[in-house]
């Protein structure tokens, strides 16, 4: 696991490669700050495109806020498990496609797949899961083990950069260690 | 004649059941949501079918033709059909939703997957 500061994580982003799985552990009290950094310089400066998984915000609160810190979401699709907009069928709109409950995992692995299935210039392109700890409010740990050893697998058949996002002190010792044999970095960001 | 007719209803009886099985066994193994549903409606067609199947063995077996079995066995695999056919409406559902590969996605995403 790596230690970085604030200040690194641009340097970070920025040299992250294609097919790399990384996940951040951010500090709650920065979360939305380091959040909304990680996104800029991705979408704004490695003019990467792709797909964001939220279970943490809905799709609403989180377009008005990514819009409050100036991120262009013209190249971002959502992937909505949070809103519970839907009764117990998925809906695709627009710009969201949304899922009944972050428990769905399969139906959200299938969403996944078939979405990754169809991506054209995939080392352009990044999956974002914000966050594991919220998925682990809503799923057993085995459950969302499986699930992530899963997506990651996908991610990285298909060349794919993965970004996870997890709340520092929510996700526990025995899911970091999992987390670890998955990713190619762990980045504790303080 | 009789005999061969015996045989495709013990056929048909053991893969419905196999059927079953594989779907049950499926079933458990995914998370709440709507593909775990479809595999419930398949679950209970191919229960139908397999209630069908053995109606017809035991017709067999027992000579039963033009009794309340027949009726019977055609009820079972009416209901069968009724739950293929949800199983069928829900994964057209999905396809919707899903249906990344479709002319009709949304212009948004279109463009961002194949960018």
């Amino acid at each position: 696991m790596m230690r970085i500061s604030e200040k690194d994580l641009t340097r970070v982003i920025k040299n992250l490669k294609p097919n790399r799985i990384v996940l951040f552990i951010i500090d709650a009290k920065k979360y939305h700050r380091l959040h909304a950094k990680i996104l800029k310089i991705l979408i704004e400066q490695r003019k990467f495109a792709g797909i964001y998984i939220t279970v943490n915000k809905p799709y609403k609160s989180l377009i008005k806020y990514l819009e409050e810190n100036k991120i262009n979401t013209n190249n971002i699709f959502f992937i909505d498990a949070i809103s519970k907009m839907v009764e117990d069928k998925m809906k695709l709109t627009e710009h969201c496609l949304f899922i009944p409950s972050p428990s769905h995992l399969t139906d959200l692995g299938i969403t996944l797949t078939e979405a990754i299935n169809v991506l054209k210039n995939k080392e352009r392109k990044f999956v974002i899961i914000d966050s594991l700890s919220t998925l682990l409010v809503y799923n057993d740990l085995e459950t969302v083990a499986r699930f992530m050893h899963f997506i990651i697998s996908k991610l990285r058949v298909f060349g794919l950069v993965g970004i996870l996002i997890s709340i520092e002190k929510q996700i526990d010792e025995k899911a970091v260690n999992l987390l670890i044999e998955m990713c190619d970095e762990i980045i504790e960001v303080k | 004649m009789q005999l061969e007719y015996f045989t495709l209803a013990l056929g048909g009886m053991i893969i419905a059941f196999a059927s079953t099985y594989f779907l049950a066994t499926s079933n458990t193994n995914f998370t709440k949501g709507q593909l775990k549903k479809i595999t419930s409606y398949f679950i209970y067609g191919a229960l139908l079918f397999y209630a069908m199947m053995t109606t017809q063995f035991i017709i067999e077996i027992f000579n039963l033709y033009g009794t309340f079995f027949e009726i019977l066995k055609f009820i079972f695999l009416y209901f069968a059909l009724i739950f293929f056919l949800l199983a069928s409406y829900e994964i057209w559902e999905i396809s919707k939703a899903l249906g990344f590969a479709s002319k009709h996605a949304p212009k948004k995403l279109k463009k961002i997957l194949e960018s």
